[in-house]
């Protein structure tokens, strides 16, 4: 990759603050993917706490352990999903700063937001079904 | 090339959406604790009807459904801000709206009055 000299438009070191933003820019991404994967976990390690419970109350839990596990697996996989973009979404934008043309995406934000909706209103569901 | 940003060149405007796609997350990460907090207000709830029998527990049901509805509406919310924050950057005039982090706030507060109402209830 050729590198784009010091000195921005107005003078200053324009390209460190560029690289340091777009760092912080992948730990965040890497902050959320961590979150999903831990809101997954719960969510799907839930299922066999109550499935205890249901065991000493006599209730079934069966189904309801079922589904806390696909839709806490489904969480952590866009949490894998959210790490995988964030970490592409990070070289292209090093590539593109060095370059010092910009292009900004909405893709990877698009699809684990929406991925996370999904699984979200499942989870709802879930709550509203087995309360 | 048409100048795109607000002035202040191409490396003020890459830290603008930079910027934009960390506010984004930020917000995201929110609606995944209001989700979990209200996942753990209803299972936790749960457990108590199953093993207390408690009429008073039953009675709570919609809160924890409630505040992860919530969480879930602000993952709509951030994503729909983020798409238009991201038109402001590239436009002349970037126009902040609080009124969607003065709902933000709003939900926090309703969530924090909901796991009072549980912890007060499940003792």
């Amino acid at each position: 990759m050729s590198r784009r000299p010091e000195g921005g438009e107005s003078g200053g070191s324009t390209r460190a603050r560029e690289h340091l933003a777009n760092e912080r820019t992948l730990l965040a991404w890497v902050r959320t993917a961590i979150g999903l994967m831990g809101l997954g976990f719960v969510v799907a390690r839930f299922g066999i706490f109550l499935k205890q419970v249901a065991v000493m109350s006599a209730a079934d839990a069966s189904r309801e352990s079922v589904a806390s596990a696909v839709i806490g697996t489904g969480l952590v996989g866009a949490g894998v999903l959210a790490a995988a973009l964030g970490a592409a979404r990070f070289y292209r934008a090093r590539a593109q700063i060095e370059r010092g043309r910009f292009e900004p995406e909405a893709f990877a934000e698009v699809i684990v937001v929406a991925v996370t909706i999904v699984a979200g209103i499942a989870l709802v569901v879930y709550l509203a079904a087995t309360g | 090339m048409a100048v795109r940003g607000r002035g202040g060149g191409e490396g003020v405007r890459t830290r603008d959406h930079l910027a934009s796609a960390r506010t984004l997350q930020a917000w995201f990460r929110a609606s995944l604790t209001l989700l979990a907090a209200g996942f753990a207000v209803e299972k936790l709830r749960l457990v108590g009807v199953r093993l207390r029998h408690d009429p008073a527990l039953a009675a709570l049901a919609p809160l924890g459904r409630w505040v992860a509805a919530g969480g879930l509406l602000v993952s709509v919310a951030a994503l729909a801000d983020f798409l238009r924050r991201r038109r402001d950057i590239e436009g002349a005039v970037f126009r902040p709206r609080p009124a969607a982090n003065l709902a933000l706030v709003a939900l926090v507060g309703v969530a924090g009055v909901t796991v009072m109402v549980f912890l007060v209830a499940v003792r």
